[in-house]
């Protein structure tokens, strides 16, 4: 199976770990990932601020290009999804700006169609590569207790991802799921850089709520609430800090991967297991 | 027909509990049609607010199976349709004090809408004639009319929970609604978005789910968004989200990506997080870049990006002169000078 991989912005620096472990955990289960070379930012949902339409047509580009070389999408991040998505849906039932967007795009010999799939790497796991095969993969047990963390962007404006699937995927690999009264409050990953104060109190309330529930890792598909929690727990004044897994990273663990390679070795706060 | 136990929330005093009745569910029938139900028929002391029953006065908003809905728009059936079946649990909106029962305090919101002046601030209209609102701007602002005040938004809302200040969606999409309305002074505007700046404008958190949960599918968060902008244009630059709005504009038209190196920098002038980074980095054995990864038609982006721009935006907010510094890195990874991923 091949699939296009987007980018976006959440492998630069030391992130790039992150995207050999999706790699890596992908080949094990036959799926390719080709990086579409010309994808670029989504924008975050802040270039929206400025315009738009701007981000409908960077993003119809992101989906054309894929299309371009007659592959669907991957997509890592929650806010990437959640973004290139809202462009999709909005050329797919607007012709009128369709075409504005494809004028413009025709200049680089691109056209977005709309016919191929954009996926988030969670929905992708549970419906292309499916727990059964997930089962038998799997070789080491993980028999900790993880607190799953979805983030917003798989939920909110549109929920794409089905109940029970992180915690499928925990139990899969031999851990426990805990679950906790703020699981479903955001991580405030996006105030990071418009008003820290905020995010520092989400990161807090989350993790201090996950400490109650006495879990010992936490888990998310989401690269952005990821690095929040990895990144910003010491500055928001937890109690106890909490190691953070990328879900990817987990399933890599379970496969038998080292520490290095399943990416653990790379956090800021240290993953001992 | 089918009979079902509801759960209600019910408090008095100061003591909380639930209250479980046995009902009898007709065809058609709404949560509220089940309350007055209740109340009729087992419990007059029962507390909830309502009028109009068609989802136009806002009243009657609360929480459903844990989420929000207008009690008087959402039928019994479709609720027992999507959870596990019989489980019905009534309870008041979260984030709110609870007088009674289903009732929230709404008194502090209140105070945010006379603090925002939500109401229209006319100029005068042209010599002997009417103002004329063409069709196009009334699509600018039909959605945000719809706002029934339910405060169903301020209940998820994620920012709220942290952050006093914070004035709420509400308030933000009725200020979208009159900022752009060309009837509107212009000394009003200006102070309207003196006062999103001042209740916290740049806090959201863009969760999104005031987006999800808004009985009349107005999107608070984009007109946040829509705010936010014109707080820019009016000369608001140095906030922490102006900066990063630049930082964003800047960089993706020049590299098709941000910079998270120089992020805290350009934001916080915060050259400590950039060393910090870079250490890190280095302890680990990874390459510092100054450039991004480059993707494929990298330059060919940026006529794309100018011309979307032109349509819908301001061209004048991209930063030529950093582009020319940007440009001078990016020539010398070209040439080997630099690291890259």
């Amino acid at each position: 199976m091949r699939i296009g991989f987007y980018r976006g912005c959440c492998f630069q620096g030391l992130d790039f770990v992150l995207l050999d472990v999706i790699k890596r955990v992908f080949s094990v289960f036959g799926v390719e990932l080709p990086e579409v070379r010309k994808t670029i930012c989504c924008g975050g949902n802040v270039i929206d601020e400025e315009s738009r339409f701007l981000s409908t047509i960077i993003n119809a580009r992101n989906i054309a290009a894929a299309e371009k070389e007659n592959l669907d999408l991957l997509i890592s991040c929650n806010t990437c999804f959640m973004v290139i998505n809202r462009a999709k849906k909005l050329l797919d039932n607007n012709d009128e700006t369709k075409e504005k967007v494809n004028k413009i795009l025709k200049e680089e010999n691109l056209l977005y169609k709309g016919e191929r799939k954009i996926w988030h790497l969670l929905p992708f796991i549970v419906e292309k590569i499916g727990f059964e095969k997930l089962s038998k993969k799997t070789k080491v047990k993980l028999p900790y207790r993880f607190a799953p963390y979805y983030g917003c962007h798989l939920k909110y404006p549109e929920k794409i991802v089905k109940d029970g699937s992180i915690e499928r995927i925990i139990e899969l690999c031999g851990g426990t799921q805990i679950h906790y009264q703020e699981e479903d409050t955001c991580c405030g990953y996006h105030s990071i850089y418009t008003d820290k104060a905020t995010s520092l109190k989400k990161i807090k309330r989350i993790v201090d709520s996950i400490k109650e529930a006495e879990a010992e890792f936490i888990v998310t598909p989401c690269p952005l609430c990821f690095k929040g929690f990895d990144m910003l727990q010491k500055e928001a004044k937890v109690k106890t800090a909490i190691p953070v897994l990328f879900l990817p990273e987990l399933i890599a663990l379970s496969l038998g991967f080292s520490h290095k390679d399943s990416g653990i070795t790379y956090h800021k706060i240290p993953v001992k297991l | 027909m089918k009979t079902i136990k509801v759960k209600v929330f019910r408090k008095q005093d100061e003591i909380h509990r639930y209250d479980t009745y046995t009902v009898t569910c007709k065809k058609g029938q709404t949560i509220l049609d089940l309350l007055f139900h209740i109340k009729e028929n087992l419990d007059e002391t029962l507390s909830f607010r309502a009028f109009c029953r068609s989802g136009i006065c806002g009243s009657c908003a609360l929480k459903v199976n844990g989420h929000p809905v207008l009690a008087c728009r959402t039928q019994v059936k479709t609720i027992l349709d999507k959870g596990p079946s019989n489980k019905l649990i009534i309870e008041p909106l979260d984030g709110f004090k609870i007088i009674k029962d289903l009732i929230v305090d709404i008194e502090g919101k209140q105070e945010v809408l006379k603090r925002f002046e939500l109401w229209l601030e006319e100029k005068k209209p042209p010599k002997n004639k009417e103002f004329k609102v063409l069709r196009e701007e009334a699509k600018k602002y039909g959605k945000e009319t719809d706002c029934i005040l339910c405060l169903t938004c301020c209940s998820v809302c994620e920012t709220l929970k942290e952050n006093t200040p914070f004035a709420g969606p509400f308030a933000f999409v009725r200020t979208y609604r009159f900022i752009v309305d060309s009837r509107e002074k212009d000394e009003k505007k200006k102070e309207r978005l003196e006062t999103s700046i001042n209740a916290s404008i740049w806090s959201c958190v863009q969760c999104q789910k005031c987006v999800a949960f808004c009985p009349k599918e107005i999107a608070p968060a984009q007109d946040i968004q829509k705010i936010r902008k014109e707080t820019i244009k009016a000369g608001y630059t140095e906030t922490p989200g102006a900066r990063k709005l630049s930082h964003y504009l800047n960089w993706v038209y020049a590299t098709g990506q941000i910079n998270r190196l120089y992020l805290p920098l350009d934001v916080y002038d915060n050259e400590k997080a950039v060393r910090e980074f870079i250490n890190f980095c280095k302890e680990h054995g990874v390459k510092i870049w100054e450039i991004p990864h480059l993707p494929d038609g990298f330059l060919a982006l940026r006529d794309l990006i100018v011309r979307a721009l032109i349509k819908d935006g301001d061209i004048e907010n991209i930063d030529f002169k950093k582009i020319r510094k940007i440009d001078e890195k990016i020539e010398k990874l070209l040439k080997g000078d630099s690291k890259c991923e």
